[in-house]
């Protein structure tokens, strides 16, 4: 079985949703399955999460997908440290304090999205309950990977970070 | 065409918060891809690099990759810069956004699943799936999911 139909899998017992964008009549250039929480969440009407559809859905016919190189606080997407735990975040800042969307990739140009917090309870990475914070974030997304996909890992970049997203410009610090 | 939802969204007398909050920010993120692709094309073709585009808006290159970073902050002075400094300006036209019914919508709680691409393909029946799916109306966005306190990742342990 493929990676592609274990999320096909996924999608018929409903334990993952195809994020499709609101907005239809444009080529879909990259595909996003969510969680069932994420799914009602980002379908739902909350300002927040409004405004991450519109960034998801945006994602997912964007020509160009700016990902940084190195670490970048501007970037809207990201691959979080340590880079071998394969979770990508995609920042959603507006409204104030904004949220984190972790996912991994489960082929060039399908994203796989598992979890969320809200930016304010992460705190700061560079203290000691702030990583303990993300380290959870991240410790979830792995774990409800592995819930819906033990026989796969996620993309691991030879190639970074066109493995990921087929057209990703390179952002410099 | 692009082509949106439910009729009366765009039709109503009074559109709903979370639609105009939704094509706002479809509209920065269009206007960055925008940017950015035409800037990469501009910069594949060694037209400039990003320090003397940033000379020439008369910017810093920190403040030029914050601008290609994300459209977050990004005003129409923003934009005008950026394009002028390719040489270009956008050509502006506009085109009927077009109402039609969709299974989920902004603002409404989600009813099907839809499956495209390579995993339609896949499947039966032209790809779409039925059938109804529970919403938990008690979901509480600051409540996350559980996981065994015990979970360990095998793959962390990865070299």
């Amino acid at each position: 079985m493929s990676i592609h139909a274990a999320i096909q899998a996924c999608c018929l017992d409903k334990s993952l949703f195809r994020l499709e964008p609101l907005v239809m009549g444009e080529a879909e250039r990259r595909a996003i399955y969510v969680s069932p929480t994420l799914y009602e969440l980002l379908s739902g009407d909350r300002i927040e999460w409004v405004r991450a559809r519109a960034f998801l859905d945006a994602f997912m016919v964007a020509r160009q997908i700016g990902v940084p190189r190195y670490w970048n606080a501007h970037a809207q997407i990201a691959r979080l440290r340590e880079a071998e735990d394969e979770v990508w975040e995609f920042r959603v800042r507006a409204p104030k304090p904004g949220m984190r969307i972790f996912g991994r990739f489960a082929a060039r140009d399908v994203c796989v999205a598992l979890a969320w917090r809200p930016r304010d309870w992460l705190l700061d990475d560079k203290t000691e309950e702030g990583r303990r914070r993300w380290e959870e974030a991240k410790q979830e997304c792995r774990y409800e990977w592995r819930s819906r996909f033990p026989s796969y890992e996620p993309v691991t970049a030879q190639n970074y970070p066109g493995d990921y997203i087929r057209d990703a410009y390179l952002l410099e610090t | 065409m692009p082509t949106f939802s439910k009729p009366e969204r765009l039709e109503a007398e009074r559109m709903s918060v979370a639609t105009l909050e939704y094509f706002r920010e479809r509209l920065r993120q269009r206007l960055w891809d925008l940017v950015l692709d035409e800037f990469r094309r501009r910069e594949r073709n060694h037209q400039f690099t990003k320090a003397s585009f940033a000379r020439k808006i008369r910017r810093k290159p920190e403040q030029l990759t914050r601008w290609l970073s994300a459209p977050g902050n990004w005003t129409l002075e923003t934009l005008s810069d950026l394009l002028l400094g390719m040489g270009v300006e956008p050509g502006l036209s506009v085109m009927p956004l077009l109402n039609n019914q969709r299974m989920h919508d902004v603002g409404e709680a989600p009813r099907e699943a839809h499956v495209t691409g390579d995993l339609a393909a896949a499947m039966p029946a032209g790809g779409t799936l039925t059938g109804s799916f529970a919403i938990d109306s008690s979901a509480d966005t600051s409540v996350f999911r559980a996981r065994p306190a015990n979970f360990t990742d095998d793959s962390a342990a990865r070299p």
